[in-house]
This record gives structure tokens, sequence and C-alpha cells, in this order.
């Protein structure tokens, strides 16, 4: 059986013929009125959220903004503190620390242990 | 959209005996080819001002709709109750064609690219361009769809399949 031929011949049969309803031609165009108006409508619907979102991001943009804007810098503002300059005097070392020299009094004699 | 009144009108007939061939059946054909030329009347001056030939826009928008439309349908065929009887039902024109019984079990896409091929008389490079996929994938599907269909037949003929 060849099926190239049989499928020519299927697709060439009257039965494959669909008998339209009264009234289709009718249906189908009003359909398509119904069909226009909902996507015009969903599109103007999609308009206004995104023209919600966007002043409502404009709004809290600016609010942010203005909340972190910091004052400028005073020309009164030390901007270093002053530090008092000190400095350190000789001092005479004590005793405990001089070397001994000659003529200098023996050092305290240890005690011996018992 | 008086001319598009006039279209529907003058393409109806032709459309619903190609979405006979598309489906397989006449009830799924009125559904395709209802929703299809809704889509097509709104947007009816922007059809013919881009497309030049509403009627063969109209027809590729048929196919690739069916094959859509099964994508989306296809895991929605649990149902509760048992279908009817088919001896309950009217008898349909093409019950004892094998042939159509057989283009019935093809997948969605296959059938079309029969279809186009076929009915419409379209080339490869015309069926790849109507579904959008490659002249590649339309040689496969169309060789898959006939073995299915060579497969088919034999078995009705003489129960056997050779595939």
């Amino acid at each position: 059986m060849n099926v190239d031929q049989e499928l020519r011949r299927l697709f060439a049969d009257d039965r494959l013929d669909v008998p339209a309803k009264a009234g289709a031609a009718e249906a189908v165009v009003a359909g398509a009125h119904r069909v226009r108006r909902r996507r015009v409508a969903a599109g103007a619907a999609g308009g206004a959220v995104l023209a919600a979102l966007l002043v409502t991001g404009g709004v809290v943009l600016a609010g942010m903004g203005s909340a972190s804007q910091l004052p400028p810098a005073g020309p009164g503002l030390p901007t270093a503190t002053p530090t008092a300059q000190t400095t350190i005097a000789p001092t005479e070392p004590s005793d405990a620390l001089r070397y001994p020299t000659a003529g200098a009094t023996d050092p305290p004699s240890i005690p011996a242990s018992r | 959209m008086d001319d598009f009144a006039e279209f529907a009108g003058s393409a109806m007939p032709g459309l619903l005996r190609y979405g006979h061939a598309l489906t397989g059946n006449p009830h799924d054909a009125a559904d395709l080819v209802q929703g299809v030329l809704e889509k097509v009347g709104s947007r009816w001056p922007a059809v013919v001002r881009r497309s030049g030939d509403p009627l063969a826009y109209t027809r590729r928008a048929m196919a690739n709709a069916h094959v859509s439309r099964w994508r989306r349908s296809r895991r929605e065929n649990l149902v509760a109750d048992v279908p009817d009887c088919p001896a309950a039902r009217a008898r349909y024109a093409f019950e004892d064609e094998p042939l159509w019984r057989a283009l019935r079990t093809l997948p969605p896409r296959q059938r079309a690219v029969i279809v186009l091929r076929y009915y419409e008389g379209l080339s490869e490079v015309e069926i790849a361009n109507t579904l959008g996929v490659t002249a590649g994938t339309v040689k496969s599907q169309a060789s898959k769809a006939m073995s299915a269909l060579r497969c088919a037949l034999a078995d009705a003929v003489d129960g056997r399949c050779e595939a």
C-alpha cells in the first residue's frame, strides 16, 4: 500500500468537510472584539501599574536621598586637636642607681645566713 | 472590521476542513478555528499589513496553535468519569479508515508535518518556517510519522508490523 497516495486520497475526501454552524462568522467577529477589548484593558492596567511603580520608586529614592544627605563641613570645625608639648627635664639619678665611685661609702654588708 | 467579517465568512469552510485534518475530529477543528480567528481578528489591520496573505497566516497560526494546545492539555486528560461508550455516539465518518485511525495516533507535531506536506502541499523548508523548527526536524518528524503510518497500515491489513 502506497502511504503517500493514501494520504493524498484521504485529505481530498469530501467527508473531511465540516459544516459551519449558522452565525459562526458573527460569533468569531464578536469574539475578536472581545479579545481586542481584553487586550486593550490589560495593556491599560499594565501601564497604570507600571506608572504607579515608577512614581512609588521615585518617591522612595527621593526619600532615601534626602535622608542620607550630610551637612557641609563648617569652617570653624577643627580638623586636628592641639596637643600640649611636654618636655622631659633631666633629673638627678637616685642613690640606688648611682655608680659607686672612689671615696664613696661601702655598700651595706649582707648579713650572714644562718 | 467589516473586512475581517467578510474574510471569516468566506475562509471558514476551508479552515474548518483544514482544522479537521489537523486535529482529527470536527469538534476540535471548530474550537481551533474559532480561537485562531478570534486572535487574528483582534489584530486584523496588523495581520493584513504585515503578512500580506491573511489566509496563509491563519493556517500557519492554526498549525502552531494545534501543537501548542496539545502541549498544554496533554497533562490534563485525567477524568473522573468513564467516557461514553463509542457505540453510544453517532458513527464518525472516518471510523472505518485505517489510515485515519493511524493518523490519530501520531503526536500533534508529526501529524501537523504530514498535514502540511500532503494537505497543504508545502515543502520541507516551508513546513519548517511554518512550525518554527529546522528543516532537519521536519525531515525526522516526517520520517517517524511515515514509519508509524506504514506500520499501522500493515498491522491493519495483515496484522504484522515490521518496524
